[in-house]
Formats: C-alpha cells, structure tokens, sequence
C-alpha cells in the first residue's frame, strides 16, 4: 500500500475549506458573487478578486451531502421532466425549491450575476430561467464550433491557436470577454487591473506546466503511486484557484511528494497487474469505486482527464495579448474533452502514455456535453487495442445507479483479462491508422 | 447544385440574401441503419438520429451540400457525427459536403462582425450569387392566417413544409398559398401548441379534430427566424427572433405570454420528445403564464416526433377530457 495519504493532499482541503469558509462569510456579508459554469473564463472574475461559486462545484456539494434524489425528485413536481440535465441544473433546482435550510451552508445569496458559456443547448436555458428568477444579470457566452475538426490539438493549441482556431472565433470570444471586463468594472467601480491579470494568466502557464511534469511522472512510474481519488484534489483545487500563490505552490509541492514517493518505489497496489483510465467526470457520489479492484485483481484506476488536461487543455502561449490568450483556452474546451477525433485521439494518446490496459467510460445521458460521442470514443479506444466498459450512469444522481451491478460487470472484464494477460497491453508505439 | 440545410429555425432570409437556395431535410424519418447506429447514444436527438441515418444510408446523396446551423437545436451534433461517419469511411463518395454555418441570434456589435465573417465563410464555400427573395413574409403571412383562425393547423403545417423544402415555392415559380375566407373560419376551442418541433402533421390534424389550432411556437421561431428582405435587415430579423433557443435574454416566455393573448388562446397543449433536454426546462414557465392568464394547460406529456396511433389515441384521450372539463376565460 502507498501509505497514507500525501500531506499536501491534506493541505488542498484544508485550503478549500478555509477558503470557503472566507467565501461564505463573504456571502454572508453581502458581498457581490458570480454564480458560473465550470468553462467559462474564472481568470477574469480571480483577477478582479471577485468571488465565485462554480455550478458544477456547488453541485457537486449538493450531491456529496446526499441531497441530490431530494431535489430531482423536486423537479420533477416542479414540472421539469426526468430527461433533462441532472449536473448542471442541480442548483438552479435547489434555488427554485427556495427553502435554504435543505441547502449546504443553509443557501446561497442570489448572485450579482450568471455566467456560462452556451456550449450546450441547454446551458443557456437553465441559466435565463434562473436570471429571471433571480433578477441577475446574465453573462451568456456564445459557443460557435471549429468547422473543421483538427489532430493533435495538445500540441498545436499550445502556440499556434491563433492559426488553428481562427480570427473569426477569436475575435468574437475576445470582444465577449472584454465586455465581461467592462460589465464588471460596472458592477464593482473598480478598474480592471490588467497587470495583475496578465501576472495571473503567466502563473497558470507555469502552474499548468508543472501538473505536466506530475502527469508525465505518474505515467512513466512503475506502478500507480497514487490513487485517482487523491489525484484529483491534488490538481483540481489549485485549478479551482489557477493562478494563486496558493495554487502555484502546491503544484510545486504535489510534484516533489510525488517524485519522492515514486523515488521510494511506494505504489498503491503492491501487485498492480491492470492499469485502468476513468473516462468522464468523477462519480461523485461512489468514489469508493475507484479503490474497489486493486486487492482483488491487481487493478487500478491509473488514469482520469483532470491532472493531464491541466496542462494539455489550459496552456497557451503569449503573444501580445493576454485576453486574446484566455479566449484561445477557452474556445475549444468542450471538443477537446467530448468531441471525437479531438477527444478520441487524446484518449488514445493518453491510454499509451499511461500504459493502460482497460478504459472505462462514464455515460451520464442526461448530461449531454458529457455523453455525446462516447460511441465513437469506445470505438477509437477499442481499435487501439484497448478493451472498454460503458457504465450508463449520472455523475450526481445517485438515484439510479446500481454499484453492485457496475462492480460486477467491471469485475467480470477484470477476470477474463487476468485469464489472458498482457493481450491488450499498450506499447506507446503511435499507431497513425487509428486517428 | 443542390443544397439542403438540417435545422429548426434556419436563417433563410440570410441565405437568400447571398444567392442560396436549399431544401429544408430536418423532419423527413428514416428507417434505423445499423452502420450509423452503432454510433447513436439512446439519448440522441430524433432528427439529428433521423438525418444521420439518412445520410450514411445514402439517401441524401441526391444533395451536392448539406449546411448545419450551430445555433439549431442538436445541429451542432449532428455535423460532427456526420464528420465522424466521413472520416471513418462510413459514407459513400456521392455524399454531399458538410457546411456548419455558425450564425448567431444575437445582434450586438461582436456578434455583428461574426456573422458578417460567417456570411462571407458561407457565400465563399457555396459561392455567390444574385440575392434572391427569402421566404420570411410568406411564412409570416401563414402564421398571421393561422393566428386569426382562417386555416387550419394541418393545412398551415403542409403550405409551411413545401416552402420550406421546395424553395423555388419562395421565387414566386408557384401560386401564392391563399386562406379560406373568413366565412370559413375554424371553430372551437382556441389551441396554441407549444414546445419541441413535430416531424409531421399528426398531432397538428388531431387538434383541428378537438378545436382551432391558432397558434405553433415552431412556426412562429421559423417565420422570425427566415425574415428579412436583404442581407442587413436578414441578418437583423435573425438575431432578433424571441424564439431563437440560444437567444442570450430571457425574453422567450414573455414573448409567449403576448402572443397566446393576441392570438386570445383557451388551451395550451404542450409536449416534447422523450429525449428533450431544451424545450423541457420551459415548461413550468408556461404553466405560470396558464396560470396567470387563465389559459388552460394540458401537457401531452412525451410524444415521439412521428406519432404513432396509440400515441395520438392517447394524445385525444388527454385532449377530450381537458377540453370536456373547459376553462372559463
């Protein structure tokens, strides 16, 4: 076993929870806040110091505190219909329902305002009904798609996201952005101050570059070092706050335990046979699920989006403008994760890379963003070489999710492999047929 | 060349402002093909299914071009997939070529510029041509017609569709649809259908049998959405449609309020696809307006985009009880 947990994992919550202890006090207090999507542009509203509650985060936490059945069920005698999103709308329900003792920390203030980015059809709906509930004001980003697919985005967006991308795109994000800027100078009466903001877009290249080296370390070690489970506070609380002093230094501080515990030959599973990648967002409300293989089968969960996309899907190079530069992150963000080739190619990418043996893809259908194209993505990954398994379930609706059945299914896979080792094994080698 | 274009609520006006003419494919059904649904998530949009299946079948090689519309509900989805069938060698090389046209319905002065790049990106692939006249009016005229009571709900859906999927129906090439006259107006309760489009004129037939349908949500977002008599007053028409979906102000269900007044609707009749995750978020907006305005509310509940009998038994079932119940205005 690895031994107990890294202290710098201990370290990411205790910052998050004091940070959102301050945040609510902040709330309490009166304090204007931003209520937005996970992909829209955070650099903007941290630059002005202006706090945030992220939907999907505030979700998350509504579904962690066993929350979730309650207010679907909700929904559903609000009138909503049991097909529409569960992640993204989670909040706009329990704000709907309005009784803010249910709630976590008793409710949220309204907002001053909303933000998301219509990357999907939803989003936007979900968003306009809960500004007219609220009386916020409402950010709505347009969401145009690449009309041309492209290869090997982890590397070209780095530098060259200007000739990829397109002027046409970027002009309209950037000009988005830029009103952003303005509606809060409005908001606040404070200017924005664009030194500190291009200091702050540096420190996450630098921050994103160093979760490169930790995601390269991971892949190449001997066995796993550390659990998934582990893994994504390590990256995602310091991306929550990208940028920060805070952030930087525990990038720098996840990078040293881990070159130390993989340095100390510590694993998570002394006889790991089976490398396996998690293909989706975190199943929230079963995290257990990750760990539940290694005595058993000598399996692991090697791999999941949040440490690699850290740096493939946020660093981007300067070249003379910083806000130009935070449109060009955002831009494609939703392909890159969901949308074959971009995601599949990357997925095979990162499966050779990690030495995987068996992807598992989370298919949540009533959250779209996260659930098209998952086909062509089992299919891209199988004709690597690699087995797959779909699990049919939503990431914060637990009411459906059968973990039994989803641990035996895998489990079945898991023996067979095991009957047959080293058939599907990934070499690294690249395989220019597949993509 | 031949052009079709797949989405709900297409800018014609746009289009034909720069020359182009193309026949509206979203609606058409198709037969299940296992080549592209081995692809197919459950959840998958029905037209976006309909339209892939079509096209890995072959069945939309008649077409030099097929433009998406971003802004469409699904359309963008339904490019990549597309995508994806081309690139894996799924479609045949009579296939037409894919266009994402990524319009917006949003008119500030960025979005201005992106749609002007767009028009140029469109007029470039397709290439240019004199400015024709769009459908905007016609279908406006329709609506106006159906609004008042003098056509029918059946009758306004088909005169809607052969626009739509025979431009040259916009070029004048054929007689002006005509109402009845006003001693035929329709009779009965006043029905207003609201939410997601219908892939025929099933439901639309079922409620002229229960009452006058005087007013189609779909039919309303269309006619605004093809407006326009040039490319600047096309463009404008578009990005101010109240009932474009990726509209970036929530003013969609106070636009509906107006309208169900003018049109002095007595029932609502909503419904949407098992597989809707848009339309279905308005709905206890609209029963607030019910509520609030006195106007009946009866939800159909999920209704596939071509009925079937038993769901249109079941639908006149809802209907006759809802209507036998009434409601004062």
């Amino acid at each position: 076993m690895p031994g107990p947990q890294l202290t710098c994992s201990q370290a990411a919550l205790d910052y998050q929870r004091s940070w959102t202890k301050s945040l609510r006090a902040r709330l309490t207090d009166g304090a204007a806040y931003g209520f937005v999507n996970a992909d829209t542009p955070h650099e903007i509203f941290h630059a002005h110091d202006i706090p945030l509650v992220v939907n999907q985060w505030w979700s998350s936490v509504i579904a962690a505190k066993q929350l979730s059945g309650y207010y679907l069920n909700r929904a559903a005698e609000m009138g909503f219909h049991d097909s529409l999103a569960k992640y993204s709308a989670l909040p706009l329900i329990a704000r709907l329902e309005n009784d803010p003792s249910m709630q976590p920390w008793g409710g949220l203030p309204d907002p001053a305002f909303l933000c998301a980015r219509q990357s999907a059809d939803d989003h936007g709906q979900i968003f306009k009904l809960w500004a007219e509930q609220t009386g916020a004001d409402l950010w709505l980003l347009h969401a145009p798609s690449p009309p041309r697919n492209q290869t090997g985005w982890w590397d070209n967006l780095r530098d060259r996201w200007e000739d990829c991308h397109g002027f046409a795109r970027l002009d309209l994000m950037q000009a988005q952005l830029e009103q952003m800027v303005s509606r809060l100078e409005q908001l606040t009466g404070r200017p924005f101050d664009r030194d500190r903001f291009g200091k702050l877009m540096a420190s996450i290249n630098e921050q994103e570059y160093i979760f490169q080296d930790v995601s390269r370390l991971i892949a190449n070690a001997p066995r796993l070092p550390i659990r998934i489970s582990e893994q994504i506070p390590n990256v995602m609380i310091p991306q929550w706050h990208r940028g920060s002093e805070f952030a930087l230094n525990h990038a720098r501080r996840f990078h040293a335990e881990i070159s130390r515990r993989i340095e100390q030959n510590q694993a998570v599973c002394e006889q790991e046979q089976i490398r396996m990648m998690w293909i989706g967002a975190g199943l929230w409300f079963d995290t257990d699920f990750y760990s539940d293989f290694e005595t058993e089968f000598g399996a692991v969960f090697a791999w999941s989006m949040y440490l690699p996309f850290a740096a493939d899907g946020y660093i981007r190079h300067y070249h003379g403008d910083w806000m130009r530069t935070l449109a060009a992150r955002i831009l494609s963000m939703n392909e890159q994760l969901h949308q074959p080739p971009w995601a599949s190619e990357w997925l095979v990418k990162q499966a050779r890379d990690y030495r995987i043996d068996l992807a598992v893809i989370l298919v949540p259908e009533n959250d779209r963003p996260s659930g098209y194209g998952t086909r062509f993505i089992a299919s891209d990954l199988r004709a690597a070489g690699l087995p797959v398994i779909e699990l049919q379930a939503d990431m914060v609706d637990s009411r459906r999710w059968d973990g039994k059945k989803a641990r035996a299914k895998l489990a079945k896979t898991l023996r067979q492999m095991i009957n047959q080792p080293q058939q599907n094994r990934l070499t690294g080698q690249s395989d220019s047929s597949l993509i | 060349m031949r052009t079709a274009i797949f989405g709900h609520g297409a800018p014609l006006g746009v289009m034909a402002a720069l020359g182009i003419t193309a026949e509206d494919i979203s609606l058409a059904a198709a037969d299940p093909c296992a080549e592209a649904d081995q692809f197919l998530e459950e959840f998958i949009d029905p037209f976006v299914r309909s339209v892939l299946r079509r096209l890995v079948a072959g069945q939309l090689d008649i077409y030099d071009q097929i433009i998406f519309f971003r802004d469409s509900p699904g359309a963008v989805h339904a490019f990549h997939y597309a995508c994806e069938y081309e690139r894996r060698g799924l479609l045949s090389c009579d296939a037409p070529t894919l266009f994402l046209s990524n319009l917006l319905s949003a008119g500030g002065q960025p979005e201005l510029a992106f749609n002007q790049s767009e028009c140029d990106r469109l007029a470039h692939w397709i290439g240019r041509a004199p400015p024709l006249a769009g459908p905007g009016q016609i279908l406006g005229r329709i609506n106006s017609w159906q609004n008042q009571g003098r056509i029918n709900g059946k009758t306004a859906w088909h005169i809607r569709r052969a626009l739509l999927e025979n431009p040259a129906r916009w070029q004048g090439l054929f007689p002006e649809p005509q109402a009845d006259t006003g001693t035929s107006r329709q009779a009965g309760k006043r029905l207003a259908l609201l939410g997601e489009p219908l892939g025929n004129d099933s439901l639309h037939e079922l409620l002229d049998q229960h009452g006058c349908l005087v007013f189609d949500q779909q039919a309303e977002n269309i006619s605004y959405a093809a407006g326009g008599d040039d490319l600047n007053q096309a463009l404008s028409a578009y990005a101010s449609n109240p009932y474009a979906p990726r509209l970036t102000e929530p003013i969609q269900t106070g636009q509906l309020a107006d309208d169900l007044a003018r049109c002095q609707a007595d029932f609502i009749v909503w419904q949407t696809d098992a597989r809707d995750d848009l339309w279905g978020w308005l709905a206890p907006q609209i029963r607030h307006i019910s509520d609030n305005r006195g106007i009946g509310f009866i939800d159909l509940g999920f209704m596939p985009r071509w009925p079937a009998q038993e769901d249109l038994d079941r639908a006149a079932s809802l209907l006759a009880n809802h209507l036998a119940q009434g409601r004062k205005r």
